[in-house]
Protein backbone atom coordinates (compact mmCIF):
# COMPACT_ATOMS: atom_id res chain seq x y z
CA UNK A 1 0.00 0.00 0.00
CA UNK A 2 1.15 3.47 -0.77
CA UNK A 3 1.10 5.63 2.37
CA UNK A 4 -0.79 8.91 2.34
CA UNK A 5 2.26 11.13 2.51
CA UNK A 6 2.52 13.98 0.07
CA UNK A 7 5.94 15.23 -1.06
CA UNK A 8 6.88 18.46 -2.80
CA UNK A 9 10.38 19.68 -3.61
CA UNK A 10 11.45 23.31 -3.86
CA UNK A 11 15.05 24.15 -4.68
CA UNK A 12 15.95 27.78 -5.15
CA UNK A 13 19.61 27.01 -5.85
CA UNK A 14 21.04 29.92 -3.93
CA UNK A 15 18.47 32.48 -5.01
CA UNK A 16 16.98 33.83 -1.84
CA UNK A 17 13.59 35.42 -1.19
CA UNK A 18 11.90 33.97 -4.27
CA UNK A 19 8.22 34.82 -4.43
CA UNK A 20 5.91 31.81 -4.06
CA UNK A 21 3.36 32.00 -6.89
CA UNK A 22 -0.36 31.45 -6.71
CA UNK A 23 -0.29 28.34 -8.91
CA UNK A 24 2.15 26.62 -6.52
CA UNK A 25 -0.21 27.39 -3.65
CA UNK A 26 -3.09 25.90 -5.63
CA UNK A 27 -1.07 22.80 -6.51
CA UNK A 28 -0.62 22.05 -2.82
CA UNK A 29 -4.14 23.01 -1.80
CA UNK A 30 -5.87 20.90 -4.48
CA UNK A 31 -3.56 17.95 -3.73
CA UNK A 32 -4.39 18.18 -0.04
CA UNK A 33 -8.10 18.15 -0.83
CA UNK A 34 -8.22 15.29 -3.34
CA UNK A 35 -5.39 13.07 -2.06
CA UNK A 36 -6.23 13.53 1.65
CA UNK A 37 -2.66 13.04 2.92
CA UNK A 38 -1.84 12.44 6.56
CA UNK A 39 1.14 14.71 6.20
CA UNK A 40 2.60 17.04 3.57
CA UNK A 41 6.40 17.06 3.46
CA UNK A 42 7.90 20.09 1.78
CA UNK A 43 11.57 19.49 0.95
CA UNK A 44 13.39 22.77 0.40
CA UNK A 45 16.80 24.38 0.54
CA UNK A 46 15.58 27.90 1.40
CA UNK A 47 12.18 29.31 2.13
CA UNK A 48 10.35 31.38 -0.48
CA UNK A 49 8.43 34.52 0.45
CA UNK A 50 5.07 36.11 -0.27
CA UNK A 51 1.48 35.94 0.91
CA UNK A 52 0.78 32.58 -0.74
CA UNK A 53 3.73 31.01 1.05
CA UNK A 54 2.59 32.52 4.33
CA UNK A 55 -0.88 31.12 3.72
CA UNK A 56 0.21 27.55 2.90
CA UNK A 57 3.19 27.18 5.21
CA UNK A 58 1.23 26.21 8.36
CA UNK A 59 -0.15 23.20 6.47
CA UNK A 60 3.29 21.87 5.58
CA UNK A 61 6.00 19.98 7.39
CA UNK A 62 9.17 21.73 6.28
CA UNK A 63 12.08 19.38 5.60
CA UNK A 64 15.35 21.25 5.05
CA UNK A 65 17.07 19.39 2.24
CA UNK A 66 20.36 19.98 0.47
CA UNK A 67 20.13 19.33 -3.24
CA UNK A 68 22.83 16.79 -4.17
CA UNK A 69 25.61 17.90 -6.51
CA UNK A 70 26.32 14.38 -7.71
CA UNK A 71 25.09 10.81 -7.66
CA UNK A 72 27.35 7.76 -7.87
CA UNK A 73 30.15 10.16 -8.75
CA UNK A 74 28.20 11.63 -11.68
CA UNK A 75 27.73 15.38 -11.55
CA UNK A 76 24.20 16.77 -11.38
CA UNK A 77 24.34 20.21 -12.96
CA UNK A 78 20.73 21.23 -13.36
CA UNK A 79 18.38 21.86 -10.40
CA UNK A 80 15.71 19.75 -12.12
CA UNK A 81 18.04 16.73 -12.23
CA UNK A 82 18.91 17.23 -8.56
CA UNK A 83 15.23 17.31 -7.74
CA UNK A 84 14.73 14.09 -9.76
CA UNK A 85 17.17 12.30 -7.46
CA UNK A 86 15.76 13.80 -4.27
CA UNK A 87 12.20 12.69 -5.04
CA UNK A 88 13.27 9.10 -5.69
CA UNK A 89 15.24 9.01 -2.44
CA UNK A 90 12.39 10.45 -0.40
CA UNK A 91 9.85 8.04 -1.88
CA UNK A 92 12.15 5.07 -1.30
CA UNK A 93 12.57 6.15 2.32
CA UNK A 94 9.01 6.89 3.32
CA UNK A 95 6.79 6.19 0.29
CA UNK A 96 3.88 8.42 -0.66
CA UNK A 97 2.94 10.70 -3.52
CA UNK A 98 5.41 13.07 -5.12
CA UNK A 99 4.02 15.96 -7.18
CA UNK A 100 5.76 18.74 -9.04
CA UNK A 101 4.64 22.18 -7.92
CA UNK A 102 3.33 22.95 -11.41
CA UNK A 103 0.52 20.44 -11.12
CA UNK A 104 -3.10 20.57 -10.08
CA UNK A 105 -5.41 17.83 -8.80
CA UNK A 106 -9.06 17.59 -9.75
CA UNK A 107 -10.65 14.37 -8.43
CA UNK A 108 -10.09 11.76 -5.69
CA UNK A 109 -6.97 9.61 -6.01
CA UNK A 110 -8.20 6.86 -3.68
CA UNK A 111 -8.22 4.06 -6.26
CA UNK A 112 -4.52 4.59 -7.05
CA UNK A 113 -3.21 3.79 -3.58
CA UNK A 114 -3.69 0.02 -3.98
CA UNK A 115 -0.72 -0.26 -6.38
CA UNK A 116 2.92 -0.73 -5.34
CA UNK A 117 3.92 2.28 -7.47
CA UNK A 118 2.21 4.47 -10.06
CA UNK A 119 3.57 6.49 -12.97
CA UNK A 120 1.74 8.20 -15.82
CA UNK A 121 2.35 8.11 -19.56
CA UNK A 122 3.08 11.39 -21.28
CA UNK A 123 2.96 11.93 -25.01
CA UNK A 124 6.04 13.66 -26.39
CA UNK A 125 6.20 16.26 -29.15
CA UNK A 126 7.36 13.63 -31.62
CA UNK A 127 4.43 11.31 -30.86
CA UNK A 128 6.48 8.94 -28.72
CA UNK A 129 5.71 8.26 -25.08
CA UNK A 130 7.54 8.58 -21.78
CA UNK A 131 6.83 8.04 -18.11
CA UNK A 132 7.02 11.49 -16.60
CA UNK A 133 8.32 11.87 -13.05
CA UNK A 134 6.25 14.97 -12.29
CA UNK A 135 3.82 12.56 -10.62
CA UNK A 136 5.21 9.52 -8.81
CA UNK A 137 3.42 7.33 -6.27
CA UNK A 138 5.24 4.58 -4.44
CA UNK A 139 5.33 2.36 -1.40
CA UNK A 140 8.54 2.61 0.70
CA UNK A 141 11.46 0.66 -0.77
CA UNK A 142 9.65 -0.12 -4.02
CA UNK A 143 11.82 -2.30 -6.26
CA UNK A 144 11.03 -0.36 -9.44
CA UNK A 145 12.09 2.94 -7.89
CA UNK A 146 15.14 1.30 -6.36
CA UNK A 147 16.21 0.00 -9.79
CA UNK A 148 15.44 3.39 -11.33
CA UNK A 149 17.70 5.16 -8.85
CA UNK A 150 20.37 2.49 -9.34
CA UNK A 151 20.44 3.25 -13.05
CA UNK A 152 21.70 6.74 -12.20
CA UNK A 153 25.13 5.09 -12.06
CA UNK A 154 25.18 5.82 -15.79
CA UNK A 155 23.71 9.32 -15.42
CA UNK A 156 24.43 11.86 -18.12
CA UNK A 157 22.59 15.08 -18.87
CA UNK A 158 23.32 14.87 -22.60
CA UNK A 159 19.63 14.19 -23.10
CA UNK A 160 17.43 16.37 -20.90
CA UNK A 161 14.75 13.82 -20.01
CA UNK A 162 16.63 10.55 -20.51
CA UNK A 163 16.65 9.58 -16.82
CA UNK A 164 13.41 11.25 -15.76
CA UNK A 165 11.09 10.17 -18.61
CA UNK A 166 12.64 7.78 -21.14
CA UNK A 167 14.47 5.43 -18.81
CA UNK A 168 11.42 4.59 -16.62
CA UNK A 169 9.40 3.86 -19.77
CA UNK A 170 11.97 1.30 -20.91
CA UNK A 171 12.23 -0.14 -17.41
CA UNK A 172 8.46 -0.55 -17.10
CA UNK A 173 8.39 -2.47 -20.41
CA UNK A 174 5.20 -0.69 -21.47
CA UNK A 175 3.54 -2.67 -24.25
CA UNK A 176 1.27 -1.84 -27.16
CA UNK A 177 -1.65 -1.87 -24.75
CA UNK A 178 0.12 0.90 -22.80
CA UNK A 179 0.21 -1.26 -19.67
CA UNK A 180 3.20 -1.96 -17.50
CA UNK A 181 5.05 -5.21 -18.13
CA UNK A 182 6.04 -5.44 -14.47
CA UNK A 183 4.14 -6.13 -11.30
CA UNK A 184 5.97 -3.58 -9.14
CA UNK A 185 4.74 -0.53 -11.05
CA UNK A 186 1.37 0.46 -12.48
CA UNK A 187 1.18 2.73 -15.51
CA UNK A 188 -1.69 5.16 -15.96
CA UNK A 189 -2.71 6.37 -19.46
CA UNK A 190 -1.82 9.93 -20.62
CA UNK A 191 -5.30 11.18 -19.75
CA UNK A 192 -4.77 10.55 -16.05
CA UNK A 193 -2.06 13.13 -15.37
CA UNK A 194 -0.53 14.44 -18.59
CA UNK A 195 -3.33 15.77 -20.76
CA UNK A 196 -3.03 18.33 -22.18
CA UNK A 197 0.50 17.57 -23.28
CA UNK A 198 3.37 20.05 -23.13
CA UNK A 199 2.49 21.44 -26.57
CA UNK A 200 1.52 25.09 -26.05
CA UNK A 201 -1.26 24.73 -28.60
CA UNK A 202 -2.80 21.94 -26.54
CA UNK A 203 -2.38 23.87 -23.28
CA UNK A 204 -4.99 26.30 -24.53
CA UNK A 205 -7.51 23.60 -23.56
CA UNK A 206 -6.51 24.12 -19.94
CA UNK A 207 -5.85 27.84 -19.73
CA UNK A 208 -8.11 29.37 -22.40
CA UNK A 209 -10.95 26.93 -22.94
CA UNK A 210 -13.35 25.05 -20.71
CA UNK A 211 -12.64 21.50 -21.84
CA UNK A 212 -13.79 18.60 -19.66
CA UNK A 213 -11.10 16.11 -18.69
CA UNK A 214 -13.24 13.34 -17.19
CA UNK A 215 -10.36 10.86 -16.83
CA UNK A 216 -7.88 13.27 -15.29
CA UNK A 217 -6.80 12.90 -11.68
CA UNK A 218 -4.88 16.10 -12.30
CA UNK A 219 -2.80 18.00 -14.79
CA UNK A 220 0.81 18.91 -15.25
CA UNK A 221 0.91 22.61 -16.09
CA UNK A 222 4.28 22.43 -17.87
CA UNK A 223 5.20 25.82 -16.47
CA UNK A 224 8.60 25.69 -18.12
CA UNK A 225 6.71 26.01 -21.42
CA UNK A 226 4.01 28.52 -20.45
CA UNK A 227 5.14 30.26 -17.26
CA UNK A 228 5.10 33.74 -18.80
CA UNK A 229 2.18 32.95 -21.06
CA UNK A 230 -0.25 31.70 -18.42
CA UNK A 231 0.98 30.55 -15.03
CA UNK A 232 2.61 33.71 -13.73
CA UNK A 233 -0.21 35.89 -15.11
CA UNK A 234 -2.88 34.15 -13.07
CA UNK A 235 -4.49 36.16 -10.30
CA UNK A 236 -7.30 35.35 -7.93
CA UNK A 237 -9.54 37.82 -9.78
CA UNK A 238 -8.94 36.15 -13.14
CA UNK A 239 -9.50 32.69 -11.68
CA UNK A 240 -12.74 33.82 -10.07
CA UNK A 241 -14.14 35.60 -13.12
CA UNK A 242 -13.02 33.61 -16.17
CA UNK A 243 -14.32 30.11 -16.88
CA UNK A 244 -11.48 27.91 -18.09
CA UNK A 245 -10.69 24.32 -17.21
CA UNK A 246 -7.87 25.34 -14.90
CA UNK A 247 -9.73 28.23 -13.29
CA UNK A 248 -12.80 26.12 -12.57
CA UNK A 249 -10.63 23.35 -11.10
CA UNK A 250 -8.94 25.63 -8.59
CA UNK A 251 -11.62 28.24 -7.95
CA UNK A 252 -12.84 26.68 -4.72
CA UNK A 253 -9.33 26.64 -3.29
CA UNK A 254 -8.42 30.31 -3.61
CA UNK A 255 -6.96 31.75 -0.41
CA UNK A 256 -8.69 35.10 -0.70
CA UNK A 257 -5.52 37.13 -0.64
CA UNK A 258 -5.36 40.29 -2.69
CA UNK A 259 -1.77 39.86 -3.84
CA UNK B 1 8.02 26.86 -56.85
CA UNK B 2 9.99 29.31 -54.75
CA UNK B 3 12.66 30.66 -57.01
CA UNK B 4 16.05 32.06 -56.14
CA UNK B 5 18.58 30.81 -53.67
CA UNK B 6 18.13 30.53 -49.95
CA UNK B 7 20.24 33.40 -48.75
CA UNK B 8 20.43 34.35 -45.12
CA UNK B 9 21.28 37.93 -46.06
CA UNK B 10 23.47 40.28 -44.11
CA UNK B 11 22.68 40.96 -40.46
CA UNK B 12 23.19 44.63 -41.22
CA UNK B 13 20.10 44.51 -43.42
CA UNK B 14 17.89 43.31 -40.62
CA UNK B 15 15.51 45.25 -38.50
CA UNK B 16 16.31 45.11 -34.78
CA UNK B 17 14.40 42.71 -32.60
CA UNK B 18 14.09 39.03 -31.77
CA UNK B 19 13.40 36.23 -34.20
CA UNK B 20 16.77 36.00 -35.88
CA UNK B 21 15.74 32.58 -37.16
CA UNK B 22 13.26 34.30 -39.46
CA UNK B 23 16.07 35.33 -41.79
CA UNK B 24 16.01 32.29 -44.05
CA UNK B 25 12.30 32.45 -44.65
CA UNK B 26 12.44 36.20 -45.19
CA UNK B 27 15.12 35.67 -47.79
CA UNK B 28 13.09 32.93 -49.35
CA UNK B 29 10.08 35.19 -49.64
CA UNK B 30 11.92 38.17 -51.05
CA UNK B 31 13.69 36.01 -53.59
CA UNK B 32 10.45 35.50 -55.48
CA UNK B 33 10.67 36.80 -58.97
CA UNK B 34 7.21 38.18 -59.51
CA UNK B 35 4.89 40.70 -57.96
CA UNK B 36 1.75 39.83 -56.08
CA UNK B 37 -0.02 40.34 -52.80
CA UNK B 38 1.27 39.00 -49.51
CA UNK B 39 -1.12 38.78 -46.60
CA UNK B 40 1.05 38.83 -43.49
CA UNK B 41 -0.75 37.89 -40.28
CA UNK B 42 1.10 38.60 -37.04
CA UNK B 43 3.50 41.44 -37.66
CA UNK B 44 6.05 41.10 -34.93
CA UNK B 45 9.14 43.02 -34.02
CA UNK B 46 11.30 40.52 -35.84
CA UNK B 47 13.21 41.09 -39.01
CA UNK B 48 10.70 39.41 -41.29
CA UNK B 49 8.59 42.44 -42.05
CA UNK B 50 11.65 44.61 -42.48
CA UNK B 51 13.15 42.10 -44.82
CA UNK B 52 10.01 41.92 -46.89
CA UNK B 53 9.61 45.66 -46.94
CA UNK B 54 13.13 46.35 -48.06
CA UNK B 55 13.75 43.60 -50.47
CA UNK B 56 10.77 41.66 -51.70
CA UNK B 57 9.20 41.96 -55.08
CA UNK B 58 5.63 41.79 -53.94
CA UNK B 59 3.41 44.53 -55.23
CA UNK B 60 1.66 44.79 -51.87
CA UNK B 61 1.97 43.52 -48.35
CA UNK B 62 -1.11 43.55 -46.17
CA UNK B 63 0.03 43.48 -42.57
CA UNK B 64 -2.39 42.35 -39.90
CA UNK B 65 -1.86 42.30 -36.19
CA UNK B 66 -3.93 42.19 -33.05
CA UNK B 67 -2.19 45.17 -31.62
CA UNK B 68 -1.92 48.49 -33.34
CA UNK B 69 1.49 50.03 -32.92
CA UNK B 70 2.22 53.43 -34.35
CA UNK B 71 5.90 52.66 -34.64
CA UNK B 72 5.02 49.71 -36.83
CA UNK B 73 2.92 51.77 -39.16
CA UNK B 74 5.94 53.77 -40.16
CA UNK B 75 7.77 50.65 -41.20
CA UNK B 76 5.04 48.94 -43.09
CA UNK B 77 5.13 49.98 -46.66
CA UNK B 78 1.70 49.32 -47.94
CA UNK B 79 -1.13 48.99 -45.51
CA UNK B 80 -1.57 48.30 -41.83
CA UNK B 81 -4.78 47.14 -40.23
CA UNK B 82 -5.80 47.23 -36.60
CA UNK B 83 -7.32 43.80 -36.68
CA UNK B 84 -6.70 40.27 -35.66
CA UNK B 85 -8.06 37.08 -37.08
CA UNK B 86 -9.47 35.51 -33.97
CA UNK B 87 -12.93 36.58 -32.93
CA UNK B 88 -13.52 37.87 -29.40
CA UNK B 89 -9.88 37.69 -28.49
CA UNK B 90 -7.61 39.31 -25.98
CA UNK B 91 -4.19 40.80 -26.44
CA UNK B 92 -1.64 39.87 -23.78
CA UNK B 93 1.41 42.09 -23.77
CA UNK B 94 4.83 40.51 -23.36
CA UNK B 95 5.60 39.07 -19.93
CA UNK B 96 9.18 38.06 -19.34
CA UNK B 97 10.57 36.42 -22.45
CA UNK B 98 7.25 35.54 -24.07
CA UNK B 99 6.17 37.71 -26.99
CA UNK B 100 2.69 39.16 -26.76
CA UNK B 101 -0.04 36.79 -27.83
CA UNK B 102 -3.79 36.44 -28.26
CA UNK B 103 -6.08 34.36 -26.11
CA UNK B 104 -9.74 33.37 -26.23
CA UNK B 105 -10.28 34.69 -22.74
CA UNK B 106 -8.39 37.08 -20.49
CA UNK B 107 -5.58 35.07 -18.95
CA UNK B 108 -4.22 37.85 -16.75
CA UNK B 109 -5.28 41.23 -15.50
CA UNK B 110 -3.16 42.81 -18.23
CA UNK B 111 -5.22 41.09 -20.96
CA UNK B 112 -6.78 43.66 -23.27
CA UNK B 113 -9.76 43.04 -25.52
CA UNK B 114 -8.98 43.85 -29.13
CA UNK B 115 -10.89 44.37 -32.35
CA UNK B 116 -11.16 41.10 -34.19
CA UNK B 117 -12.24 39.78 -37.57
CA UNK B 118 -12.01 36.60 -39.58
CA UNK B 119 -9.32 36.52 -42.21
CA UNK B 120 -11.90 35.66 -44.86
CA UNK B 121 -13.69 38.93 -44.08
CA UNK B 122 -10.49 40.91 -44.46
CA UNK B 123 -9.35 39.07 -47.55
CA UNK B 124 -12.69 39.51 -49.28
CA UNK B 125 -11.61 42.93 -50.51
CA UNK B 126 -8.57 41.70 -52.42
CA UNK B 127 -8.77 40.38 -55.97
CA UNK B 128 -5.69 38.21 -55.49
CA UNK B 129 -3.58 36.81 -52.68
CA UNK B 130 -0.33 35.12 -53.63
CA UNK B 131 1.26 34.45 -50.29
CA UNK B 132 -0.22 34.01 -46.84
CA UNK B 133 2.33 34.44 -44.01
CA UNK B 134 1.22 33.51 -40.51
CA UNK B 135 3.20 34.01 -37.29
CA UNK B 136 0.71 34.25 -34.47
CA UNK B 137 2.04 32.37 -31.45
CA UNK B 138 -0.08 29.24 -31.34
CA UNK B 139 -3.15 30.67 -33.07
CA UNK B 140 -2.13 29.39 -36.49
CA UNK B 141 -4.86 26.77 -36.73
CA UNK B 142 -7.55 29.35 -35.96
CA UNK B 143 -6.08 31.74 -38.53
CA UNK B 144 -6.05 29.08 -41.23
CA UNK B 145 -9.57 27.97 -40.28
CA UNK B 146 -10.75 31.56 -40.56
CA UNK B 147 -9.19 31.77 -44.03
CA UNK B 148 -10.63 28.63 -45.58
CA UNK B 149 -12.65 30.58 -48.15
CA UNK B 150 -9.72 32.76 -49.20
CA UNK B 151 -7.40 29.78 -49.43
CA UNK B 152 -9.85 27.94 -51.65
CA UNK B 153 -10.43 31.00 -53.82
CA UNK B 154 -6.90 32.37 -54.24
CA UNK B 155 -4.76 29.25 -53.71
CA UNK B 156 -1.90 31.24 -52.14
CA UNK B 157 1.39 29.75 -51.08
CA UNK B 158 1.27 29.52 -47.29
CA UNK B 159 4.10 30.09 -44.84
CA UNK B 160 3.23 29.39 -41.20
CA UNK B 161 5.41 29.59 -38.14
CA UNK B 162 4.39 27.02 -35.57
CA UNK B 163 5.67 24.86 -32.74
CA UNK B 164 6.31 21.24 -33.62
CA UNK B 165 3.16 20.24 -31.78
CA UNK B 166 0.97 22.05 -34.30
CA UNK B 167 2.62 20.72 -37.46
CA UNK B 168 0.56 17.58 -37.61
CA UNK B 169 -2.66 19.55 -37.11
CA UNK B 170 -1.70 22.00 -39.86
CA UNK B 171 -0.73 19.26 -42.28
CA UNK B 172 -4.01 17.50 -41.57
CA UNK B 173 -5.96 20.68 -42.15
CA UNK B 174 -4.22 21.81 -45.33
CA UNK B 175 -3.91 18.48 -47.08
CA UNK B 176 -7.66 18.15 -47.78
CA UNK B 177 -7.52 21.68 -49.18
CA UNK B 178 -5.04 20.49 -51.78
CA UNK B 179 -1.83 21.66 -50.13
CA UNK B 180 1.37 19.80 -49.51
CA UNK B 181 4.28 20.69 -47.29
CA UNK B 182 7.00 22.12 -49.52
CA UNK B 183 9.62 22.38 -46.81
CA UNK B 184 10.16 23.04 -43.13
CA UNK B 185 12.50 25.92 -42.61
CA UNK B 186 14.43 26.58 -39.43
CA UNK B 187 12.66 28.17 -36.48
CA UNK B 188 9.45 26.30 -37.19
CA UNK B 189 8.41 27.89 -40.47
CA UNK B 190 6.39 25.52 -42.62
CA UNK B 191 6.02 26.36 -46.30
CA UNK B 192 3.00 24.87 -48.06
CA UNK B 193 2.40 24.86 -51.79
CA UNK B 194 -1.00 24.41 -53.41
CA UNK B 195 -1.52 21.48 -55.70
CA UNK B 196 -3.26 22.12 -58.97
CA UNK B 197 -6.66 20.39 -59.02
CA UNK B 198 -5.52 17.82 -61.57
CA UNK B 199 -2.64 16.61 -59.39
CA UNK B 200 -4.98 14.78 -57.08
CA UNK B 201 -6.69 13.19 -60.07
CA UNK B 202 -3.31 12.02 -61.31
CA UNK B 203 -2.52 10.67 -57.84
CA UNK B 204 -5.69 8.62 -57.80
CA UNK B 205 -5.33 7.35 -61.36
CA UNK B 206 -1.68 6.51 -61.03
CA UNK B 207 -2.28 4.15 -58.12
CA UNK B 208 -2.65 1.35 -60.65
CA UNK B 209 0.94 1.95 -61.78
CA UNK B 210 4.12 0.97 -59.94
CA UNK B 211 5.27 3.40 -57.22
CA UNK B 212 8.25 4.70 -59.18
CA UNK B 213 6.10 5.56 -62.18
CA UNK B 214 3.43 7.10 -59.97
CA UNK B 215 5.94 9.46 -58.38
CA UNK B 216 7.13 10.54 -61.82
CA UNK B 217 3.55 11.27 -62.92
CA UNK B 218 2.87 13.32 -59.81
CA UNK B 219 6.13 15.25 -60.20
CA UNK B 220 5.26 16.04 -63.82
CA UNK B 221 1.81 17.24 -62.78
CA UNK B 222 3.26 19.47 -60.08
CA UNK B 223 5.79 20.94 -62.51
CA UNK B 224 3.05 21.80 -64.96
CA UNK B 225 1.14 23.37 -62.09
CA UNK B 226 4.07 25.66 -61.34
CA UNK B 227 4.34 26.67 -64.97
CA UNK B 228 0.70 27.68 -65.11
CA UNK B 229 1.02 29.68 -61.89
CA UNK B 230 4.05 31.48 -63.27
CA UNK B 231 2.22 32.34 -66.48
CA UNK B 232 -0.66 33.68 -64.43
CA UNK B 233 1.68 36.00 -62.56
CA UNK B 234 3.15 37.35 -65.79
CA UNK B 235 -0.34 37.98 -67.05
CA UNK B 236 -1.07 40.48 -64.28
CA UNK B 237 0.45 43.92 -64.90
CA UNK B 238 3.06 45.23 -62.47
CA UNK B 239 0.83 47.89 -60.91
CA UNK B 240 -2.11 45.62 -60.45
CA UNK B 241 -1.66 45.31 -56.72
CA UNK B 242 -2.01 49.04 -56.10
CA UNK B 243 -5.69 48.67 -55.40
CA UNK B 244 -7.76 49.50 -52.42
CA UNK B 245 -9.80 46.69 -50.87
Amino acid sequence: MIPRILHFCYFSEGQSLLRFPLYYYLAIRTAMHWIRPETVLFHLDSEPVGPYWDAIRPSLEIVPTVAPDSIYGRRLNHPAHKSDVVRLNKLLDSGGVYLDLDTVCRKPWDDLFKHPAVLGLQENLDGTFGLCNAVVMSEPGNSFLSEWLGNYRDFSDDSWDEFSVRLPLRMARVGEDRRSGRTDVHVEPPGSFFKPSCIPYHLKDLFEKDVPFPDAYGHHLWDSMVRDRYCSRLTEKIIREVDTSYNKTVRDFLPGIAA
Amino acid sequence: MITGELNAGSPADLMPGPGFGEMPVASLIRSRKFGGVCLHVGVGEGPLIGHIEHGCRFGGIVCLDAFHREEHRGRISWKAKHVSVVENCYWNPPAGRTPGFLSYVPVGEDSEKVVAAKLDEIAAGYPRIDLLCVDVNNHEIEVLESARGSIAKHRPEICVKADAGSWELMDAMLEPLGYRLHRRIQDGYNYYMPDAPWIRSVSVLSRVFPAKFRLKMEAAARKSSMIFRTIARFAIPAGASDFEP
